[in-house]
């Protein structure tokens, strides 16, 4: 990915990681192995949120079973069964129907953020600097959700 | 042709005469796992009834509501939502992950939208009838092709 020098912009420690961790070889396992961190794993499922909202909003939710699928062919994990419903579901969550995520477990859910962040990465890839745009995205949601109502 | 001949008219299957209450929402609790040509009967009305209700092209805005009102309906029976939006869709020909469905929520999935489609369309009890009884045809066809 070749992030050197890219990494030190992001203002926080969380951001660091979370970019050291897409630089990685196994980006999914490496955001994973960060999800003990409570800041780490909020300011990833911030970056989640952002990541899948900027590439579905607008578009025929259809897609999103479709990137589901090239995603899991990708990772040669199975399509056709539970795993590709929950990452779907956990997709279509972020896009705006919670409910749809109401059975599926927190450690499942975890492992299809780390699986679509983790995407973000896959060649060609997404370029250096709106990776970093991205991240500081997310760090500026983790402030602002994060600030307490008057 | 002699009466003895006639073809009988009617829904003529337990799992159809069944079908028929869960449309009146008559249907009494099932004591017992249906048989595998009972599930067979439930699921292909089921696409009968997806196919008369939606186009393979509808919007899943649409699918969406039909599944909210269903699941609403019936809140004391757990359903994943995306599990049942993939049903329909699978039936109106879609490539969807549908495997790895337990066969109790899979079963209850068809039953409860086959109600719900049914009362979308407003069917009349002759085209309730018909429709339960083109899918009991259908499955004895699908039986003997297979041999099942």
């Amino acid at each position: 990915m070749g992030q050197t020098g890219t990494i030190d912009k992001t203002a926080t420690a969380a951001g660091r990681l979370l970019l050291e961790a897409l630089g990685e070889e196994r980006p999914a396992r490496s955001l994973a192995r960060l999800t003990d961190s409570p800041r780490a794993g909020r300011l990833l499922r911030e970056l989640f949120t952002v990541a899948v909202r900027r590439s579905f909003v607008g578009r025929d939710p259809r897609d999103v079973t479709a990137y589901v699928r090239d995603l899991l062919e990708y990772e040669s994990l199975p399509t056709g069964g539970e795993l590709a419903r929950e990452t779907e579901a956990v997709i279509r969550a972020a896009l705006g129907e919670p409910e749809l995520t109401g059975t599926i477990p927190e450690r499942r859910r975890s492992e299809v953020i780390c699986l679509v962040v983790g995407d973000l990465v896959r060649p060609p890839g997404v370029p250096t600097a709106e990776l970093v745009a991205l991240v500081h995205q997310a760090e500026w949601r983790v402030t602002r959700f994060d600030r307490p109502s008057l | 042709m002699s009466p003895i001949f006639s073809p009988v008219h009617g829904i003529h299957t337990a799992a159809g005469r069944y079908l028929q209450r869960v449309a009146y929402e008559d249907a009494p609790a099932r004591s017992e796992s249906p048989t595998s040509a009972t599930r067979h009967v439930w699921e292909i009305a089921f696409g009968l009834a997806a196919r008369r209700r939606f186009e393979p092209d509808s919007p899943l805005a649409e699918i969406r509501r039909t599944v909210s009102a269903t699941l609403q309906l019936h809140s004391a029976v757990v359903l994943p939502p995306l599990t049942v939006e993939m049903l329909i869709r699978a039936a109106l020909g879609e490539d969807v992950p549908v495997d790895e469905i337990d066969d109790s929520v899979r079963t209850g999935a068809h039953l409860l939208l086959f109600a719900r489609l049914v009362d979308e369309l407003a069917l009349t009890d002759g085209e309730l009838e018909g429709l339960v009884v083109e899918a009991e045809e259908l499955a004895v066809d699908r039986i003997a092709e297979t041999g099942g």
